[in-house]
């Protein structure tokens, strides 16, 4: 057990290129469980790596439990991983992959089938420690991966998108388990998703990275209360948080002619005559007197609730307004709907910079752009 | 394929066809290696009947005693067992080294080292033999089975190091990162997780280089020119045309005791061997 | 990283194992792992040069001298540029030779091709017992050490105690009665050598193809059923397309082992007598280096051969090297 340091550590593949990870600066508590997430190609597996020594430290440090690891080769860290595709050992049974590790360390015979056993025990793995990782299903697979890592009991957790290649209904289940699991265990964990349902519901902290750079550390309530920049305000939430370009007085929002006080000053913190406002889609309220006006061109219904997509007269945006409503009554296809932000839950960046600027700002944040979040929606698509 | 077609009872008819078709060419093409161990069985008196004797009644071993009590066999077996055994193992092993290199390391003029291994395997050894005889005369190596392997080394390692790298490819990168985060040296890892993984791979590519040296016969013909040691084929045709074509018995059960041990050990390892010669062409 | 497929590591991330210890050491240890895969490559390079490397330089230079008989014995080689190349290429007995050695090639291989490739379909196509047969005699074929098939097919089409004339004779084409395939002409003797050949070779493409064809994604094909296309519009349109690296690695190396062929001639020769008749480049070569003595000129050939082969499939090569995995 040990807590986890990345002092301004970077990865650079081809010098003058775009670091892969650039300057990540990060200090994870002992017993923490730590979430890097973030779009495809956002570095978040090479950091996982650097920690691993399976990537070099080019710059900067690494530290496990205060030590300098940085060109500490991987054998040497103290640490245990779960790949992606688990990465099991094909030629050895369940119980020669659980051990390899202490074989290698050289624990004894009886001691390692002990430690073997209490982790298939942990896991349900008892009936199936003879069989080979081919006989095994996904799910079983995947415990192995989990076990081998537990049975060592490492200083440092490594988890590498561990639940990608299970169906929908397994990766909920493991999800939890493996949440408990380490909790339980009180090991130092790095898990690595680009599933942000995975990162809200089992980091403790969540790290949000885009193109080699930390966005926002934060508990998963801060970081989808307040989100430091557009980025993470478009990333973190399902459906997206709504996200438009508003004209603005220095006191007030301008939205469809009517003017929207905002009191507590953030207005004044940019010199553009522009804010990019951000709204979740439970924050909209319909509302029958006065409004934003919209058609609705889909009604998504969901059982308890329903969403709402719309393009409203007069406001910026590339992506269509999304309002979550009440799931017995709710507006359909072509019906004209007047919407109103809940101004006490609104979000608001800077339109050039992006930061945030009201409420609690977190320091130290890079600047994001629209675009940014634009290109997140293309991937999603595909 | 073909089972998502509809028209079933058309389609019934035609594959019986189609399997009938398949059976004759099996037996066509099986047919000469039936015709060599029919013939090897049967007293030479039997050719000079009129028409043949298609199925080997009047059974003898005599032509398998014959050729197994003749001194020169067993000299060339000898000979044939060192220098591809010889010829294997020393590409075997440095072909290993050059997949690895090839497979698990990204380095400049990587892809370049790649296309000349597939165009060095092109060059046929019929363009070369005058040069190499030159050579290994210079050095004192003709009739030498270290001269003949060091030829068969150089003919069988191209393509060995292009079958061993498409099997050192199959095994994922990510086994050898788990075993040293397990703990083991990059070294270690390899040769605790890769290479036993590598295993079929090794046997098959080695059967391979092995089945290639056993049969080749023209570098063996120009290089053990005036020697007495000759590997196999070479004591083959030498013994074809000392019978002048008459013992045809002994030349086919000759042929059957080169060819029978290879077409074993073939069999065993065939699907491998296959899937390795293709893998690198299929996966672009 | 979510479109990775399962068994690779993002691009350009190949472990790199680093020392403990910073700054020098990691540095001298980088550099030492820059230099590991050469190091891993100088054997298997060494050797090859070393067998095959030097004696192309050589065999280069020597096609530029006049070595003969008299050099063998210790008198320097006297440089003649290019009159090797010109009494060769001035000579008409190697043009016909040539000519001979094209015919052949094209022929054999192309049978070799069809036959092959065809095979492979049919064996896609029929059940297991029957495939499993098929592959059976085929891989003996393969097998078969290429002298011990020789020999077996210079028995069968014997002249008088053959199997071919027998059953030939037998089927109304008297004139095949006692008929000497080995000693009647150019034609005959090389129809013998192709049918060893393209009987020994027509495996390999067989099983390579097949290999390839059971690799090909069911759901392309699944596609193209359901856009209305016939089964032999889909086996040329989408299945041969998707497997053309290999049909052309194949296409390649028979064009290869044909042009050069050497122990089937051969070994044919020392049966049928007459060299003249029946040469091939391969044999050329060896009659005029080996047997004759006149390495230099025998160079020349060789490495006329090589340019003729580099010709023929150069083009192949490329398109094999942009498709193929060279990643």
């Amino acid at each position: 057990m040990a807590s986890v340091t990345y002092d301004a550590a970077s990865r650079i593949y081809t010098p003058g290129a775009r670091p892969a990870i650039n300057q990540l600066q990060l200090d994870i508590a002992d017993g923490e469980f730590l979430v890097l997430v973030g779009p495809s190609g956002c570095g978040k597996s090479t950091a996982l790596r650097m920690l691993a020594g399976l990537e070099e430290v080019n710059e900067g440090r690494i530290l496990i439990g205060g030590e300098d690891v940085s060109h500490v080769s991987p054998k040497d860290r103290d640490i245990a991983m779960v790949f992606q595709n688990y990465a099991l050992y094909p030629h050895m049974s369940v119980a020669e992959n659980m051990g390899f590790a202490l074989k290698i360390a050289g624990v004894s015979k009886d001691e390692r089938a002990k430690r073997v056993k209490d982790a298939a025990k942990l896991l349900d793995l008892e009936p199936y420690l003879d069989r080979k990782p081919k006989a095994l299903s996904g799910g079983q697979r995947q415990r192995v991966a989990m076990g081998r890592a537990i049975v060592r009991s490492p200083k440092v957790f490594l988890m590498d998108e561990p639940l990608s290649n299970l169906d929908a209904k397994l990766r909920v289940q493991t999800r939890t388990q493996i949440a408990a699991l380490t909790r339980k265990l009180a090991v130092t964990t790095v898990y690595v998703t680009h599933d942000q349902v995975e990162a809200m519901t089992m980091g403790d902290r969540v790290c949000v990275l885009k193109d080699g750079v930390l966005q926002q550390v934060d508990s998963p309530r801060n970081l989808y209360d307040t989100p430091a920049n557009v980025f993470v305000a478009g990333f973190i939430g399902s459906p997206a948080m709504n996200l438009f370009q508003v004209e603005h007085d220095g006191e007030a929002l301008i939205l469809g002619g009517e003017r929207y006080v905002i009191p507590d000053g953030s207005l004044k913190k940019t010199s553009s005559n522009k804010v990019t406002l951000g709204v979740r889609p439970e924050d909209i309220h319909i509302d029958p007197e006065h409004g934003i006006e919209m058609v609705v061109d889909l009604t998504e219904e969901l059982g308890a609730d329903a969403h709402i997509f719309g393009s409203p007269e007069g406001l910026e945006s590339f992506q269509p307004l999304v309002v979550r409503v009440d799931g017995r009554r709710p507006p359909l296809k072509g019906d004209h709907v007047k919407v109103v932000p809940q101004m006490d839950h609104i979000h608001l960046f800077d339109a050039e910079t992006g930061l945030r600027l009201n409420g609690e700002i977190p320091e130290n944040t890079p600047h994001a752009q629209l675009a940014d979040v634009e290109a997140l929606q293309d991937e999603e698509g595909e | 394929m073909t089972s998502t077609t509809p028209l079933r009872p058309r389609r019934t008819a035609s594959r019986q066809a189609l399997n009938i078709t398949a059976l004759a060419v099996a037996l066509l093409w099986i047919f000469p290696i039936y015709w060599m161990v029919n013939v090897s069985l049967q007293p030479n008196a039997q050719m000079r009947l009129e028409g043949p004797t298609w199925v080997p009644l009047d059974f003898t071993p005599d032509a398998y005693l014959g050729v197994l009590s003749d001194s020169s066999f067993w000299t060339a077996m000898r000979m044939s067992m060192q220098v591809s055994l010889l010829a294997v193992a020393v590409a075997l092993f440095s072909a290993t080294l050059a997949a690895v290199a090839l497979s698990r390391f990204r380095f400049r003029s990587r892809t370049a080292i790649i296309i000349t291994v597939l165009v060095v395997q092109m060059i046929p050894a019929e363009a070369l033999f005058i040069s190499q005889f030159r050579m290994l005369s210079g050095w004192g190596l003709v009739n030498t089975t270290l001269g003949l392997s060091l030829l068969y080394v150089g003919t069988v390692m191209p393509f060995i190091v292009w079958m061993l790298k498409g099997f050192v490819d199959g095994v994922p990168v990510d086994l050898e990162e788990a075993a040293m985060i397990d703990g083991c040296t990059k070294v270690g890892a390899f040769f605790r997780v890769t290479f036993p993984l590598l295993g079929p791979g090794l046997v098959a590519t080695g059967v391979f280089g092995f089945l290639v040296s056993w049969n080749e016969f023209t570098l063996a013909l120009v290089m053990l020119s005036s020697g007495g040691r000759v590997t196999l084929p070479v004591w083959l045709q030498g013994f074809q045309e000392g019978m002048s074509g008459t013992d045809w018995a002994g030349i086919m059960a000759g042929s059957a005791l080169i060819a029978i041990p290879v077409l074993i050990l073939f069999s065993i390892v065939q699907r491998r061997m296959a899937s390795g010669m293709v893998s690198g062409a299929v996966k672009g | 990283m979510a479109t990775l497929t399962p068994t690779t590591s993002p691009p350009g991330t190949v472990p790199r194992d680093s020392s403990p210890g910073r700054g020098d050491v990691s540095r001298r240890a980088r550099r030492r792992q820059a230099f590991l895969p050469f190091l891993l490559l100088a054997l298997p390079t060494g050797l090859v040069m070393l067998a095959l490397g030097y004696p192309m330089a050589r065999q280069l230079v020597m096609s530029f001298q006049e070595f003969g008989i008299a050099q063998q014995f210790g008198q320097p080689a006297e440089w003649v540029g290019f009159a090797n190349y010109q009494a060769i290429l001035t000579d008409t007995y190697f043009w016909v030779v040539t000519v001979r050695t094209l015919a052949f090639t094209a022929v054999a291989a192309g049978l070799t091709m069809v036959v092959g490739v065809g095979l492979a379909v049919l064996m896609q196509r029929v059940a297991t017992g029957v495939r499993v047969a098929l592959q059976l005699a085929l891989l003996f074929a393969w097998a078969t050490p290429v002298i011990a098939a020789v020999a077996i097919w210079k028995l069968m089409a014997d002249h008088r105690h053959g199997v071919v004339n027998a059953v030939l004779s037998g089927a109304g084409l008297t004139g095949f009665d006692g008929f000497h395939w080995l000693q009647a002409g150019t034609t005959p003797f090389l129809i013998v050598a192709a049918t060893v050949v393209i009987w020994a070779s027509t495996p390999l493409v067989t099983l390579a193809t097949y290999a390839a064809l059971s690799q090909v994604d069911e759901s392309a094909v699944e596609a193209a059923q359901i856009d209305g296309a016939s089964t032999p519009r889909i086996l040329w349109h989408i299945v041969l397309p998707i497997i053309r690296p290999v049909l052309i690695l194949m296409a390649i190396l028979q064009v290869i082992w044909d042009l050069r062929v050497f122990a089937q001639i051969y070994s044919l020769q020392q049966t049928a007598g007459n060299t003249t008749d029946t040469n091939l480049l391969g044999t050329y070569i060896y009659q005029t280096g080996i047997a004759g003595g006149d390495y230099g000129m025998a160079s020349a050939l060789a490495m006329v051969m090589l340019l003729l082969l580099l010709a023929l499939t150069w083009r192949y090569v490329r398109i094999l090297g942009r498709q193929g995995d060279l990643r």
